[in-house]
Parts: C-alpha cells; structure tokens; sequence
C-alpha cells in the first residue's frame, strides 16, 4: 500500500537532503548538457549564425576604435589598426560560444520564461560588450608586447570570459529570487 | 575574501606553469588521440592539437580550491577526482571532434563538419571544468549556501517546472 501511495504521488518520499541535492544537481546538468549540444549542432548546421556574429563583431569593433579614436581600415573579416597591425576576426573573436554557455545554464534552470529571456537578452548584451573590451585590449598587447598575445588571448581573457559568464549567471539567479521575494 | 577572489589567486599561481606544460601536455593527448583512432582501423596524424588543456584542469582545481564553504573533505574528494574525469573528457571530445574528419575522409566533406568539430573543441573551455566542479561540489556547496543561492538547482526545496 506505502509503494502504491509513493506511485501514485500522495506520499512523497524523504529522501534526505543530501540524495534531494544530488538529485537536483544531476537534473540541472542533464539539461545543461543536452542544451550546449543542440547549441552546438544549431551552429554547426547554420553557418549564417557565425558569418553574422563575425560581421557584427568586425562592425563593432571597428566603430569602437574609431571612436577613441583610432585610424582604422576594415576590409572583413580584416580589420587595419594604425597602418601597424591586422587583426582577423574569427568565429573564436566572437561572443557565441559565452553565450551560449550562459544560456544554456539559464535554460536548465527552472525559473520563468519571461525571466529566462531577460537573462538570455541582457546577458548576451553584456558579453557582446565584454568581448569587444577582450579585443580593444589585445590590440595594444599585439603592437607592444606580441610576446604575451598568445598567454593572455589563449589563456587570461579566456577565464575572464569564463568568469563573467559565471558571475552573469549568479546574478542572474540572485535578482530572480530578490524579484520573485518582493 | 570572496571566491571571486580566492579564484582569481590560484589562477595566477596555477597558470603560469600550466602554460609552460601546455604544449607537451597536448602532443601526448594527440599522440593518445592517434593511438585510440588507430585501435579504431583509422590511421590518422594529428599534427597539433590546441584545446585549451590543460587548463582545464587547473580552472577546475582554482574553483574548488576557492570553494573554501565547501567541507575540506569534499574539496579533497573532488581534487581527486576531477582531474582524471577531466582528462577522460578532454579525450572523449577530441576522439569525438575527429570522427566526422575521419569517417567522412576522401569523400565530399560538408562545411558542418569543421564546424562541428570546432564547436565540439570548444566543450572543453566553455563546459567541462564548471560543469565537473558543480558535480562534484555543487550539492556539498548547495546546502552551505548563502539564502540567496539556496535556489533551484542547489536548493531542496526546488519545484521543477522548467
């Protein structure tokens, strides 16, 4: 009869917090998963995605350096700084893959579909600005120091992507709870 | 200090010899990629390699080094074991990221198929370290959280409605 109750949802089993946690998470990275893949093969089987995330970012960047101002040429995916230094703009110079971590951790999560499309806009805005301030600062670090490109494009800018898509997720979660409380 | 913090101070200890190993640590996952391909029937030479590893590994013990609200046991159990699973992944997504070059080869490649594979190279920087660090912690973490990340998926009193 006790198993019948549990089938039938009118007893819920305690499964202790500890076996709820593991439960919860396990759930959470099944989705996140199955999200980053059909991410992946979205992009794989459109390449207007990439070609337009590569235009875009060729666009932005080059209005962003005149506006410091800078002498710029573009002829894309190539961008000319000051005469001195050509950078090409590949789908890796583009925010997609962030944004697609973050909104695949937003996916998985159980909120709102109007709260996951908040964070799914606002966060993609705030890489697409995150990755032009990636590439604005590797071009005096290609004229003057070529030697520390590779660590710091590899390497350093790479986790500081990683941490902001973290950091943009965990406040994307505190101002959901601080939204749903008030 | 935050774990922001914490984080940001292993990575800057940790980084610098990661570097270093960086491209011996990548000839012999190719030369492992190569092996396993070949036990396959496919011979195959993998001439570089560049995915990121193994840094990985070292973004994931930064993260669980900073973890500092998550038991020391915990944190020792997932220093353990998230390294080889990492390893173990980082071969997983490269054996799977060549297939396709491999299966299809001499015959009409697709333009997917680059870009699969470059997508697929990517699991290992934008995926595998949070997600083996939130596996291995993210429960212990959950229930020593703050009230404000008490909250689906790191709380017990989630409702899953998606």
């Amino acid at each position: 009869m006790w198993r019948r109750l549990m089938r039938t949802g009118r007893i819920i089993p305690n499964l202790g917090q500890e076996a709820n946690s593991n439960r919860l998470v396990a759930r959470f990275l099944g989705r996140f998963v199955t999200a980053w893949l059909l991410g992946i093969l979205i992009l794989s089987l459109l390449p207007a995605i990439e070609a337009g995330a590569v235009q875009g970012t060729v666009a932005s960047l080059a209005v962003t350096l005149r506006l410091l101002p800078v002498e710029v040429r573009v002829t894309p995916p190539v961008i000319h700084v000051m005469n001195r230094i050509s950078v090409e703009i590949v789908p890796d110079c583009t925010p997609l893959l962030p944004v697609l971590a973050l909104w695949a951790a937003i996916a998985a999560f159980p909120a709102s579909l109007g709260w996951k499309t908040v964070g799914a806009i606002g966060g993609a805005t705030v890489l697409w600005i995150f990755n032009l301030v990636r590439l604005l600062a590797l071009v005096p670090l290609l004229i003057w120091a070529p030697s520390l490109y590779s660590f710091s494009h590899l390497f350093l800018l790479q986790t500081a992507g990683l941490l902001v898509v973290c950091a943009l997720y965990v406040l994307w979660i505190r101002l959901q709870n601080r939204w749903v409380v008030d | 200090m935050t774990w922001t913090g914490r984080f940001c101070l292993w990575m800057l200890v940790l980084a610098p010899p990661c570097w270093l190993l960086s491209n011996g640590y990548q000839r012999l996952l190719a030369n492992v990629l190569e092996t396993l391909l070949e036990l396959s029937g496919k011979r195959v030479s993998v001439y570089q390699l560049q995915v990121y590893a193994p840094f990985d590994v070292v973004l994931f013990t930064a993260m669980c080094l900073a973890s500092t609200n998550a038991t020391r046991s915990a944190r020792w159990r997932a220093l353990l074991l998230g390294p080889p699973i990492l390893v173990v992944i980082e071969l997983l997504v490269v054996t799977l990221a060549a297939l396709p070059a491999v299966l299809f080869r001499g015959g009409a490649t697709d333009s997917m198929v680059p870009r699969f594979t470059h997508y697929t190279i990517e699991t290992i920087v934008w995926v595998s370290a949070p997600l083996i660090w939130i596996a291995l912690l993210g429960p212990g973490i959950s229930r020593s959280a703050t009230p404000e990340l008490r909250h689906p998926p790191f709380a017990d009193r989630a409702r899953w409605k998606g």
